[in-house]
């Protein structure tokens, strides 16, 4: 299937994929997580849709209504769940036959061809409202139908049926119509995706109106210098989505323009905004880039899509223009931001594959955009290994497996045999009907420092290229053998200084794998704990943990827990010696909850203070104003979120709706107390949340008089926003205190917890 | 001193003297010699054209036309001259001199002279004849305080009163002006004659004096923060003026004053004082900005803001005797203010900073800090000792001999020790005859422990809850305490809650704060760490910088290796290296170099390398250079320690130009391929006229010879405290532009541009 009809891009002709299902893997590591998909995801993403099917079969007058239809209640955007998990049927079917997974597939086309409008129009949530029609950019059915066409595509690729094709073709001919006929109020897609819908659609049936359709919709970026400049919201999947469209566009247009500003803004992410595990977006902007190097791992949202973006626009630029550049992202988003996001379990997924966590969040086994997507793309990951050209094999990724391909009008097989990404030793085999001429291009990852090959066991002084790949050019027999010998050493990673968040910290990698220290290998507690550069790192193959992996332990500390007294310098307070272990950042949260990061503190200096319990913990909680939704005791109940905008991990208390006012919380001990200062870990969604920290606020007390009394002195009431915010103040002896806060005007405000310290300095450790 | 008031439900504290409290020891004896014999004749020098304002208005010079006043004469400059004199007569106290007194007594008669028949005295605004009293910023009332504390000291220690009987008409004067209504305002402006007046109250026992400073203090009654007192948080008015509350508080034995006082300590040590004693910002000019602010690179720490630290400290000590005053009062003396003056040449430190690129050294210009400096250290030994009617409260430890009247005996206590450098100190008392009284002995907070013998019998004494030993007993000539204190070489963490220099400690040993010195450390220490498990070596060095003990540690140093336009990059590595600390106060005494106090634990958070640039070698061009503004500046390589500290140092400015866009042109000899570019903006932020710019860009000429911004810029921010730097596209040209929009009403500066390389 000829992608590029002969045109030229970059000065040559883009590189052809080889299709997942032309690549079967057979290794220790990939193949028992698709076997797990397809044994308990799947099922399970079958058994989540159903309401959602429930709509269409409505809408295929499959169901008798008695007055109002009443339809699923999930968001404008959850007709992707569907056709993303028929794609992951038809994945599955192309690895494995099984005739009531294909029957119940047939079914499920049978019923969007039905559900779909005679005009050709097809969406559940707003056939089944009878809303206006691709009226707003925001409605996500270009979004929507983006999934439908990636479907279709799949499937008459790999069944040859053109079922759902035709229904993808009718919806794709509607939309062009509509936008042609100037009845679409706008010249872009919102939550991109559909560009690269348009392109795969135009790829199965050569209809120019696709390509052009997808072009029209990214031309307005066409000068883009950033990542975020196409959306004023910088949404991590909407950006990346877009510029994966945009190469997409770029390859089958000849348009060199649109491959650079791609490449331009595909630097500017990765080279300015993206996390160490290739994640994309944080949480204080809801999903998206926020400033340039405000990379901090407490504000890290790194939504899963974000991720499979980075991957889907660095795999179609090394199809523009092969460097192992590009694989290099691939492959740290693909065994960290991508795979971190399913769970053992088979179920759970995390939409937000952050590298923090307090323990608060697990994956998730809900309906939402991630886990259908997810699965078909993990189903097709061996899409991702090789791209060839007409005499040339680039091998991008190393996974032990089996590949056809067409090269110089040769069938080539191509096996891969390796315990990656565990052990460096590659070996390449070859199967060619006759003696064939043609390249072989190995990448050589940018983190191996050194490599070494050898064909048919002879040692050969290959180089890189200018493009980060060796080549091997010669005529082939079967039975030959390569074997490509990298150098992979467990280090530490150090952050531009530019970032100015988590200074001090190293991350540990070892070859494409990310390491994480979770709790329960550490004693229960991670924030507290330095690895000093001096520890050496040592590695250990564990058969029995997280499915067999690579762990790395080294000779840490531990700072005791001290809270600060009204002081500037103190005597460093003594460290405890302990034995530090990582594990691979993908299989965190697969065992007991508890505290998990990546960016580790070189000196326990700028480790963080453990939280022991404090006289508040004992106290009654009262507010000005309390509602249900909010109930008081939050603030403590000694849990606290990563980050003030994370207000989704732990409970808080709000001032119930109210905006702009001054609101107050109190605690009562229930007896008399010498405190001298206070914490406060607000509710902070700044940048596009209701709730803000307060404009102002200060600590008052009781005194004898039962009157509230503004404390002594205080040290300054400042909001921190990645932490507790600390006051201190002249000791008093109280049976009460209270925050009082001066709301933002037009915000709500709310406190995750409150911490008061006594001058007996009871605050060490649980 | 307080006619048996009472304060704080006991009788204030006593001062010892400084003349009563000789110096026999190996470490300030030798400072105090070479202040009277290098310093204090550089005073008397670099004071004679201010002496010949005063010599003018005395009617000694005949003069045609108008007068010309010296160049040095400042509104604040009369100080100067009167701490000048205090210094004298300090230095005669130490040593008699002829030669010395007959100049100083010339010095007061010329004084006394210049004074109007009314008792004003300020020869800036006589010379001038500015309006009097018209504005407190005229540091009028500081001059004042000045004459008056040079005059107490003179008469206590000569019993000559010409000296006293000019600052008496003088403040006499004052009281009456402010009596009489004519004055505008309610405060001093820059404290320091509210110790003044309380020192002549002292000498003269005229109430009024104290009663004036009372009326000066009293707006501050219910301060709840140090910069409470005044709007700008200077730190040198604010710890005057809480100095001289203290000091009427004392004399009033008004708690609530007392109370005040105390608080505002405690917010200063606590929230707002850097790990050398030293106070104020550079940002702010002198004083404080927020708690907790307290970024070394921002350091001022002027030397008379220490000195005020000390005083206030001082002042409670003797109000409610505590060693956490004295430990601040110790922790200052030996760092913050020592450190000013040199072991060469007769300059002081203005601002004794804890951090240094090596371009700033001690001046031996005319500064408010010179004199202030050597009159204090020749009456440092006054803060050793403190005594009520029972007890001696020893609240420092120096080699000495000191006289104390107690009971109405003389008590003699010798001190015998090797301090700061050895933690042993014996006393010897003798007196005439076998006495009771409490010895109170100071355990410092380093201290982690201590043991006491009387007459070589150990003593079981421990703390009382203000932190001194008490050993009280019938005491008898020959009597000897030996105290033995626990003195270790420790690092020092700083509260989180200042969030500059994360992951960094300082080293101290005793009293002393340590440093790391360029010359010392392979001539570069911004990019060093000290490891926490890297051993800390004591060595005594005889010969190094009149005799230190060093401390040398198994360190690391951060390769160095530039950024590229990248997020993460396998950690650099590092190479081992002998690090080596000395004495905070003994810095800058060699050649120049980068100091740093705060010292990384991990090269992590070390600064990255600035080895020249291909910005050095290239022209350069501006759409408008202003007089003073050297242009050659931004490419010289040189950079402050802040963009906020600006003083000593060069920049580029748009010819005072306000709130315009402008640009400044880099031509290279031939065709570079860059990728980013750093630039050092002058930021006078707060007070100054140089900000930071509203926003910046950069350009470069294509081949057309067209300017184009670069693309794809990485951002455009601003830094408080080190180079700006901007990531863009690879690029080839022959010059690059950094255009900027000046902020609204500000100027635009820079100090330095860098220019990276693909």
């Amino acid at each position: 299937m000829p992608l590029t009809d002969g045109e030229q891009i970059a000065g040559r002709r883009p590189l052809r994929p080889v299709r997942f299902e032309d690549v079967r893997l057979h290794d220790n590591f990939w193949s028992p997580w698709l076997k797990r998909i397809r044994d308990v995801t799947l099922p399970h993403l079958l058994e989540t849709t159903r309401p959602l099917v429930r709509d269409f079969e409505y809408l295929a007058g499959m169901h008798q209504v008695e007055g109002d239809y009443v339809p699923c209640s999930h968001p404008c955007w959850s007709d992707m769940f569907v056709y993303n998990t028929m794609e992951a049927m038809a994945a599955c079917l192309a690895m494995e036959p099984d005739v009531e997974l294909e029957s119940e597939l047939d079914r499920l086309i049978d019923i969007m061809a039905r559900a779909q409008d005679s005009d050709g129009y097809l969406n559940g949530y707003f056939q089944v409202r009878a809303k206006p029609r691709l009226n707003d950019i925001d409605g996500d059915e270009l979004f929507v139908a983006a999934h439908l066409m990636e479907a279709a595509a799949a499937h008459c690729r790999l069944t040859g049926k053109r079922t759902l094709l035709d229904v993808a073709v009718r919806m794709a001919d509607h939309i062009v119509d509509q936008f042609e006929g100037g009845h679409v109020p706008f010249d872009r897609s919102g939550c991109a995706a559909v560009e690269m819908g348009f392109a795969k659609l135009y790829d199965v049936t050569g209809k120019e109106a696709y390509l052009e359709r997808a072009r029209s919709l990214v031309e307005y970026a066409r000068h883009a210098e950033h990542i975020d400049d196409a959306h004023g919201d910088g949404h991590a999947v909407r950006t990346t989505n877009l510029f994966a469209g945009m190469v997409d566009v770029a390859i089958r247009t000849g348009d060199e323009e649109l491959l650079t500003a791609a490449d331009r803004a595909w630097r500017d992410m990765v080279n300015r905004r993206m996390y160490v595990h290739g994640g994309l977006g944080e949480v204080c902007t809801l999903e998206g880039f926020y400033k340039p190097y405000d990379l901090s791992d407490r504000k890290c949202n790194a939504e899963m899509c974000a991720a499979l973006g980075s991957i889907l626009l660095s795999h179609r630029l090394i199809l523009a223009r092969p460097d192992t550049r590009y694989a290099d992202i691939i492959e740290q988003a693909l065994y960290n931001g991508f795979l971190g996001s399913g769970g053992m379990d088979g179920r759970g997924i995390f939409y937000s594959v952050s590298i923090f966590s307090r323990g608060h969040t697990r994956r998730d086994q809900r309906i939402w955009c991630c886990p259908p997507n997810w699965t078909r793309c993990m189903l097709e990951m061996s899409e991702w290994i090789y791209a060839v050209s007409d005499d040339q094999i680039y091998v991008n990724l190393f996974a032990g497996s089996t590949a056809q391909m067409e090269v110089s009008g040769q069938k080539i097989e191509l096996t891969q045999v390796t315990d990656y990404p565990w052990n460096p030793q590659v070996r390449f085999e070859v199967k060619v009907p006759g003696p064939t001429n043609f390249s072989l291009k190995l990448r050589v990852p940018g983190w191996s420092k050194g490599f070494s090959t050898r064909v048919n066991g002879e040692k050969l002084n290959a180089l890189q290229g200018q493009d980060g790949y060796v080549t091997f050019n010669r005529e082939w027999k079967a039975g030959d053998v390569v074997d490509l010998n990298l150098s992979m050493e467990t280090e530490r990673l150090e952050a531009n200084p530019q970032i100015k968040t988590s200074p001090g910290c190293v991350a540990l990698r070892r070859g494409p794998i990310l390491y994480c220290f979770e709790a329960m290998d550490n004693g229960g507690k991670v924030m507290d704990l330095a690895l000093p550069r001096g520890a050496e790192l040592k590695e250990l193959f564990e058969e029995d943990v997280l499915g067999g992996v690579v762990t790395v332990s080294a000779a840490g500390r531990r700072r005791t827990s001290h809270e600060w007294k009204d002081e500037l310098y103190r005597p460093v307070k003594p460290e405890k010696e302990t034995i530090l272990k990582a594990v691979p950042f993908y299989a965190r949260d697969n065992r007991q909850a508890g505290e998990m990061l990546v960016w580790i503190p070189e000196t326990t200096l700028v480790a963080e203070d453990q939280l022991g319990a404090t006289a508040a913990m004992d106290a009654k909680v009262e507010a000005s104003v309390s509602v249900d939704e909010w109930p008081p005791e939050a603030v403590n109940d000694g849990l606290v979120p990563s980050s003030p905008q994370r207000w989704g991990e732990t409970p808080g208390v709000k001032w119930g709706d109210r905006l702009g006012t001054e609101d107050w919380l109190s605690l009562a001990f229930g007896k008399s107390l010498e405190l001298f200062a206070v914490k406060v870990y607000w509710l902070d969604e700044f940048w596009n949340g209701t709730t803000w920290a307060p404009e102002s606020w200060r600590v008052e007390y009781l005194d004898e008089r039962e009157k509230w009394q503004p404390v002594i002195s205080p040290s300054g009431y400042t909001t921190d926003q990645v932490w507790f915010s600390r006051v201190n103040f002249e000791p008093v002896r109280t049976k009460a205190l209270r925050v009082v806060a001066q709301l933002k005007e037009g915000k709500q405000a709310g406190i995750y917890q409150v911490r008061v310290l006594e001058t007996d300095g009871k605050h060490e450790d649980r | 001193m307080t006619d048996d008031q009472q304060i704080d439900g006991r009788q204030p504290l006593r001062p010892v003297r400084f003349e009563d409290v000789r110096l026999t020891d190996n470490f300030w004896a030798p400072w105090l010699k070479r202040v009277r014999e290098v310093y204090l004749p550089h005073l008397l020098e670099t004071s004679q054209p201010l002496i010949g304002d005063f010599e003018y208005l005395a009617g000694m010079h005949e003069v045609e036309g108008e007068y010309t006043p010296s160049t040095d004469q400042h509104c604040w400059s009369d100080m100067f001259v009167h701490n000048t004199l205090e210094a004298m007569a300090a230095g005669l106290a130490l040593a008699p001199d002829a030669e010395l007194e007959a100049e100083l007594d010339r010095r007061i008669d010329v004084v006394a002279k210049a004074q109007e028949s009314d008792g004003y005295l300020h020869s800036c605004h006589q010379v001038r004849s500015t309006p009097r009293w018209s504005d407190m910023d005229n540091h009028e009332l500081f001059a004042a305080g000045h004459l008056m504390e040079a005059a107490a000291a003179y008469y206590r220690l000569s019993g000559k009163h010409a000296l006293l009987d000019v600052a008496r008409r003088l403040a006499d004067h004052i009281v009456d002006v402010f009596r009489s209504g004519k004055v505008t305002f309610d405060r001093a402006g820059h404290p320091g004659v509210e110790m003044a007046l309380a020192k002549l109250y002292d000498a003269t026992g005229e109430s009024a004096y104290l009663e004036q400073s009372r009326t000066l203090i009293e707006y501050a009654r219910h301060a709840e923060h140090i910069e409470d007192a005044q709007g700008h948080g200077h730190a040198v008015r604010a710890t005057n003026f809480f100095a001289g509350m203290i000091d009427v508080a004392i004399r009033t034995a008004d708690e609530e004053l007392l109370a005040t006082g105390d608080r505002v300590w405690r917010d200063m040590v606590n929230r707002k004082m850097y790990v050398n004693g030293g106070l104020g910002e550079v940002c702010t000019k002198e004083g404080f900005d927020k708690p907790y602010d307290l970024s070394e690179k921002k350091s001022n720490c002027e030397m008379c803001a220490t000195l005020g630290n000390i005083f206030m400290s001082y002042r409670l000590l003797l109000a409610r005797p505590d060693t956490r005053y004295a430990d601040i009062m110790e922790q200052a003396l030996y760092n913050g203010f020592l450190g000013s003056g040199g072991l060469v040449g007769d300059g002081t430190f203005y601002s004794v900073a804890l951090f240094s690129r090596g371009h700033t050294h001690r001046d031996p210009r005319i500064w408010c800090c010179p004199p202030n400096w050597v009159r204090c250290m020749l009456e440092v030994s006054e803060w050793m000792y403190a005594v009520s009617d029972d007890a001696i409260y020893v609240n420092l430890f120096v080699g000495s001999t000191a006289r104390i009247e107690l009971s109405g005996q003389e008590v003699e206590l010798a001190q015998v020790t090797d301090y700061p450098w050895e933690s042993r100190v014996r006393f010897e008392i003798k007196l005439p005859q076998p006495t009771e009284f409490a010895l109170m002995l100071r355990v410092p907070g380093w201290s982690k422990a201590f043991s006491v013998t009387v007459n070589g019998e150990p003593s079981n004494a421990s703390q009382e809850p203000d932190g001194y030993v008490m050993l009280r007993r019938q005491w008898q000539t020959g009597d000897a305490v030996e105290l033995d204190l626990s003195m270790v070489t420790e690092r020092l963490e700083a509260n989180p809650q200042i969030k500059t220099s994360p992951g960094c400690v300082a080293v101290q040993r005793g009293p002393l704060l340590y440093c790391f010195e360029a010359t010392d450390n392979g001539g570069r220490v911004t990019d060093l760490a000290l490891p926490r498990d890297a051993e800390l070596k004591e060595s005594f060095e005889k010969d190094l910088l009149g005799g230190v003990v060093t401390v040398t540690a198994a360190g690391r140093r951060r390769a160095p290796t530039r950024w590229r336009d990248e997020l993460y990059r396998p950690a650099e590595p590092e190479t081992e290296t002998l690090l080596k600390a000395i004495p905070f106060y003994a810095k800058d005494n060699r050649q120049a170099g980068e100091m740093l106090v705060w010292m990384p634990e991990t090269t992590l958070v070390a600064e990255d390398p600035v080895e020249p640039t291909a910005a050095m070698g290239a022209a350069l061009t501006a759409s408008a250079a202003g007089e003073g503004s050297s242009i050659e500046s931004v490419n010289d390589g040189l950079f402050p320690s802040s963009p906020a500290r600006w003083s000593g140092m060069t920049w580029f400015n748009w010819a005072q130009r306000t709130g315009t866009e402008e640009w400044l042109c880099l031509t290279f000899e031939k065709a570079l391929a860059v990728f980013a570019l750093e630039v050092y903006w002058v930021n006078q932020y707060f007070t100054g006229e140089v900000w930071a710019p509203e926003s910046w860009r950069v350009e470069y000429l294509d081949a057309k010879e067209n300017w184009r911004p670069v693309v794809s810029p990485s951002g455009y921010t601003t830094d408080t405290v080190w180079f700006s730097r901007v990531n863009f596209e690879p690029l080839t040209t022959t010059a690059l532009r950094v255009v900027a929009q000046l902020k609204k009403g500000k100027e635009g500066g820079i100090y330095e541009i860098r220019v990276l390389e693909t």
